[in-house]
């Protein structure tokens, strides 16, 4: 009797201590477990802080699936496919008013946002900025960190790319694209 | 350089023909170098790890062995003088000496180990008490190739050597190789110097039929680990990658899917190891029995990762139980009439802190240290049920016997066994319990018909191909466990037999193997362990 | 008993390297079905190599010149060596390659490749680089367009790479083991179809148009190689409205081909004086010409190449007409089927 009150107890201490040790990983584990899965995490929190571009309402960021563009933003009638040679996929050209994005199929042959470039100055980035503004009102709303390529300013937040190109002082072209691309 | 690129397969090559090439007696120095060149293509940056731990440990087994050579010698001088207490003093002295070396050799390269491996982990950890967010803590120490390996195996090493169970290895270069043989690099298994030394530096003539049975097993394990393993694990990480979709009876599936991947990988990538060492006529320990036919998890445990398992019972538990301040505690305690208590504080004791210490090596995460303490946990339970068991079997004496209670008992220890290991893939304890109440109550069969495992990432054939091949794999089980080698029994068949076999295997290897464009390139499991 | 050992090691040897060969054979993709433009370069090999122009590139020359049209009113014998997404490295090995066999009075290479530079892709690389014969030229253009997941080996012993085909064979891969039927007229690409060009977006501001400087050395490698072995180089832009040509690109071809006194020819910004109508003469909307296109676009430009390069017309020659009279029964087979598939479609 007692042989198995001992054996009952040490049991139970053994499965409290692994309990107590699961209640204690359960929470911080997320954050904390090691290299593997700190790569990917980080990933995809960055994916959600990088540069966004807002059309009616909704974010769209390059990477997003063209399914679930239209899905938040709806059809449009102005689409201009263009198959690549040789069956490979087709990259589409979607023009909303002042909007155009283009979608590409990626590695498992699903049409992606690779590019989202703004037109006219009817619109704007979420933070202000529209197209034949200056360069002051761009480095007044993103900062002097970004780098330099001809005309071309590049600014760069978790995996978007948001390319100002600037002719005499005056902002031609506004585009986000994926920065790993 | 991944065990299955193209690359290894060139480097083992060349190797080869070099080996085979040159006098014997400098076979020991090209695998040196080929293991230096080995460990430089996965980053000249690590070089200075095992470069640390190779020097440090030789000073101190020169150490430890000078000791005990001027013991010997002082001992043999004043053999007269010493009165036998003297003697003793003397001895002991010298023992505390040798003892600090080891334990500074012993710090100094777990120091290297835990710093690297998980550091992260517990700077995280800490730091969360106090309330700091794990990212500013984060410090990002890429894992050395088979640090984990290496630094057993030369601990272990000096461990012996401290016990004067040999003398040691006077050549600075023949023991660097001893720590930096290549093959057992990449994932074990961890090698006692007695048997290994031998092997590695005396010359080997080429023996055609040493050669054949290598490269032989070479192809087996390429076999399991890029026509099983591969494929399989496709399916496995579209299901521990999104626990909250794939719940329920997917996650009986994963489960089962990892069990085959994690032995399929490892013990498929032993089988390389072992097998391009034995067509170099080097033999390494077995790592690998069989272990999803034990009846018990105390079975599997003696045939799944032996070399490891052996290293936590010959340098952690035994050094424990047998401890005098716990054998004093034992001793107390049986004085104070509690016996039983008595009985057990030294095994309990010694068999969590090794449960404990292997699921750390596992991995730096709390999902492996719970994976260890439920091992050790569940091994102290079947054996206080071990009376229960008896008089269990007393009342049914056929039962031990009888096959379709063999089974049971194999399948019931396989799920236990592929239960437990629910803590490697998922991504926290939590989602291992949630996963694990789901399986149950959200259990669907129609998932085995009605296309949902063909939404995993797998298609028809890969099931067929995965089919096929377990089958095969589990008749060559079969016929090992029968204490036979299939791979004799091949050879003893006429030439067209041994064609389509071994020419067989090959292709199979070649077309259903999942490498190449296509297949991700999947790391052997057990690399940066 | 010695022969006998010689002898099983024969016999052992023979039929791995033979079953070797006939799986990786079975694995390799066919191109008959779709994409056939995956057999255009290996198509050259079984030609008679007797030709007086050479077109080189991507998709702007095999879709939009009909060698029969050159044949026919030019007397031109004109062969198209170029390949999906052809990149500019690749259209210089490939020109290596051809001079092997040949030497043609005229290369018309066509630049859009050159600005562009679009990345390597896997999928491309193999329907360019598997259709070619093995020589110094293969391998070198292997090890330039490579992509990082790609091995030299794999190119070697394609079964490497097709292995996982295995489970996917289909008749085809059965019917076209050892041969091809023929999918082009002497690399021209036929579409019969169409589908008027609308809503083609404008190209984007860049924010720097120099033409990269490894890809300007290409160009540069082609225009040497012909230089030396005397042949007429003609770069050409082709009517393609999409990707877009950006004025500054042209410029920088321009200005290449005045300093090494070459023609170029723009014929996109010539689209109305070849007579192009964007709404009837385009099968995807812009991207490249349909037959009606194609023949009118090589009307024009054979003029241009008669002209310039003084190309004597070789009409009359008995063995080159022979053999463009049985071209010319395929070409007309080949529409008539394409045709009768759209008329069935509709």
């Amino acid at each position: 009797m007692r042989k198995k009150l001992t054996a009952c107890a040490f049991a139970l201490t053994l499965c409290l201590s692994a309990l107590i040790a699961a209640g204690c990983g359960g929470d911080s584990n997320t954050s904390t477990t090691g290299a593997g899965s700190s790569e990917t995490t980080a990933a995809a929190s960055t994916a959600d802080e990088g540069f966004y571009f807002e059309l009616e309402g909704q974010k769209l960021t390059p990477g997003m699936a063209q399914d679930d563009m239209i899905s938040a933003i709806g059809e449009t009638d102005n689409v201009f496919s263009a198959p690549s040679c040789a069956g490979q996929g087709t990259d589409y050209t979607y023009t909303y008013g002042s909007v155009e994005i283009v979608t590409v199929p990626n590695a498992d042959g699903v049409n992606e946002i690779s590019t989202i470039a703004l037109r006219d100055d009817l619109t704007s980035t979420p933070e202000g900025v529209s197209l034949y503004m200056t360069t002051a009102d761009m480095t007044a709303a993103y900062g002097e960190d970004y780098t330099q390529s001809g005309n071309a300013y590049t600014y760069v937040k978790g995996n978007v790319k948001l390319s100002f190109i600037i002719e005499n002082d005056e902002i031609t072209s506004i585009e986000y694209s994926l920065a790993t691309a | 350089m991944s065990i299955t690129s193209y690359s290894f397969l060139l480097f083992a090559g060349v190797l080869f023909i070099l080996y085979y090439l040159i006098p014997r007696r400098f076979q020991w120095i090209l695998l040196l170098i080929a293991s230096y060149v080995f460990y430089c293509f996965s980053g000249v940056r690590y070089l200075g790890y095992i470069l640390a731990t190779t020097v440090f440990s030789y000073i101190v087994s020169m150490k430890i062995w000078d000791l005990k050579r001027r013991q010997d010698a002082r001992l043999k001088l004043k053999k007269d003088e010493f009165s036998r207490e003297e003697k003793k003093a003397y001895k002991a002295s010298v023992k505390k000496k040798q003892k600090a070396w080891l334990v500074a050799a012993l710090l100094f390269n777990f120091g290297i180990l835990g710093i690297i491996k998980y550091g992260n982990f517990i700077v995280s950890n800490v730091g969360s008490l106090f309330g700091a967010s794990g990212d500013d803590l984060f410090f990002h120490l890429a894992l050395p190739l088979g640090i984990s390996f290496y630094t057993f195996q030369t601990m272990g090493y000096l461990i012996d050597l401290y016990r004067g169970e040999y003398e040691p290895e006077r050549n600075f270069f023949k023991f660097a190789l001893f720590v930096s043989y290549f093959p057992q690099l990449i994932q074990g298994p961890i090698s006692r110097f007695g048997s290994l030394s031998k092997d590695l530096y005396t010359g080997h003539a080429f023996d055609g039929r040493q050669v054949a049975s290598g490269l032989q097993r070479m192809l087996y394990g390429y076999f399991k680990k890029m026509v099983i393993a591969d494929r399989i694990i496709t399916g496995l990480t579209t299901i521990s990658g999104d626990p909250a979709t794939y719940s329920g009876t997917f996650v009986l599936v994963g489960m089962i899917f990892y069990a085959i991947d994690l032995y399929m990988d490892f013990s498929g990538g032993i089988d390389i190891v072992i097998g391009l060492s034995q067509a170099l006529g080097i033999t390494l320990p077995e790592n690998f029995k069989r272990p999803y036919f034990s009846k018990s998890l105390k079975d599997y445990w003696h045939r799944w990762h032996i070399s490891l398992c052996n290293w936590f019972k010959d340098y952690l538990f035994y050094p424990i139980s047998t401890s005098p301040a716990m054998l004093a505690r034992a001793k107390k305690m049986k004085a104070a009439g509690h016996e039983g208590l008595s009985r057990r504080f030294t095994v309990y004791t010694a068999t969590m802190v090794v449960w404990l210490s292997t699921g750390i090596w596992h991995g730096a995460s709390w999902n492996f240290v719970v994976w260890g303490l439920l091992n050790g946990f569940f091994l102290l339970l079947s054996q206080e049920l071990e009376p229960a068991y008896r008089r269990f079997y007393e009342r049914f004496p056929r039962l031990e016997k009888n096959a379709l209670w063999n089974a049971f008992r194999i399948v019931r220890t396989f799920l236990f066994v592929s239960l437990l290991c629910m803590f490697d893939y998922y991504d926290s304890v939590s989602t291992v319990i949630r996963s694990f109440i789901g399986m149950f109550s959200s259990f669907r069969l129609s998932v085995f018909w009605d296309g949902s495992l063909l939404a995993i990432g797998l298609t028809a054939a890969d099931y067929w191909i995965l089919l096929v091949s377990l089958i095969l794999v589990f008749v060559v089980s079969w016929f090992q466990e029968k204490g036979r080698s299939v791979r004799s029994l091949i050879a003893a068949r006429a030439l067209p037999v041994r064609v389509i076999a071994w020419y067989g295997l090959f292709l199979i290897v070649i077309l259903f193997g999942a490498y190449g464009i296509g297949y991700d390139a999947t790391q052997f499991i057990y690399n940066q362990f | 008993m010695k022969a006998k050992k010689i002898l099983s090691v024969v016999v052992v040897t023979v039929f791995v390297i033979g079953t070797l060969y006939l799986l990786q054979r079975l694995v390799m993709p066919k191109y008959m079905d779709d994409v056939v433009e995956g057999n255009f370069i290996a198509e050259y090999y079984n030609e008679e190599k007797d030709h007086d122009v050479i077109f080189l590139g991507d998709c702007e020359v095999y879709e939009n010149f009909s060698p029969l049209v050159l044949w026919e009113e030019y007397g031109i014998n004109s062969y198209i060596r170029g390949s999906a997404q052809q990149l500019v490295s690749q259209s210089y090995y490939i020109l290596e390659d051809t001079l092997r066999y040949e030497t043609p009075d005229v290369v018309v290479f066509s630049v859009l490749a050159v600005p562009y530079n679009e990345a390597p892709r896997e999928s491309y690389n193999r329907m360019t680089l598997d259709g070619m014969r093995w020589s110094l030229s293969k391998v070198n253009a292997i090890r330039d367009s490579m992509t990082e997941e790609e091995s030299f080996l794999d190119y070697v012993f394609p079964l490497l790479r097709y292995h996982s085909r295995i489970t996917e064979l289909t008749a085809d891969d059965f019917t076209y083991l050892f041969h091809r039927d023929l999918v082009s007229h002497n690399g021209y690409y036929m579409r019969v179809d169409s589908l008027p060009a609308e809503n083609v977006p404008e190209g984007r501001p860049l924010g720097d148009y120099t033409i990269d400087a490894a890809q300007m050395e290409y160009l540069d490698k082609i225009r040497t190689l012909c230089e030396e072995k005397g042949i007429q180089l003609v770069l050409v832009k082709a009517p393609s409205l999409y990707p877009y040509w950006y004025d500054e690109w042209d410029a920088q071809i321009t200005e290449y081909a005045e300093e090494h006194d070459l023609l170029y020819v723009n014929l996109l910004a010539q689209a109305d004086e070849a007579g192009l109508d964007f709404q009837t003469d385009t099968y995807d909307g812009g991207l490249h010409l349909n037959l009606s296109g194609a023949e009118k676009l090589s009307r024009y430009f054979g003029a241009i190449l008669q002209d310039h390069c003084g190309l004597e017309s070789r009409r009359g020659e008995e063995a080159l007409e022979a053999a463009w009279q049985e071209k010319t029964v395929w070409y007309e087979e080949d529409k008539a089927r394409q045709e009768a598939e759209i008329a069935a479609g509709e």
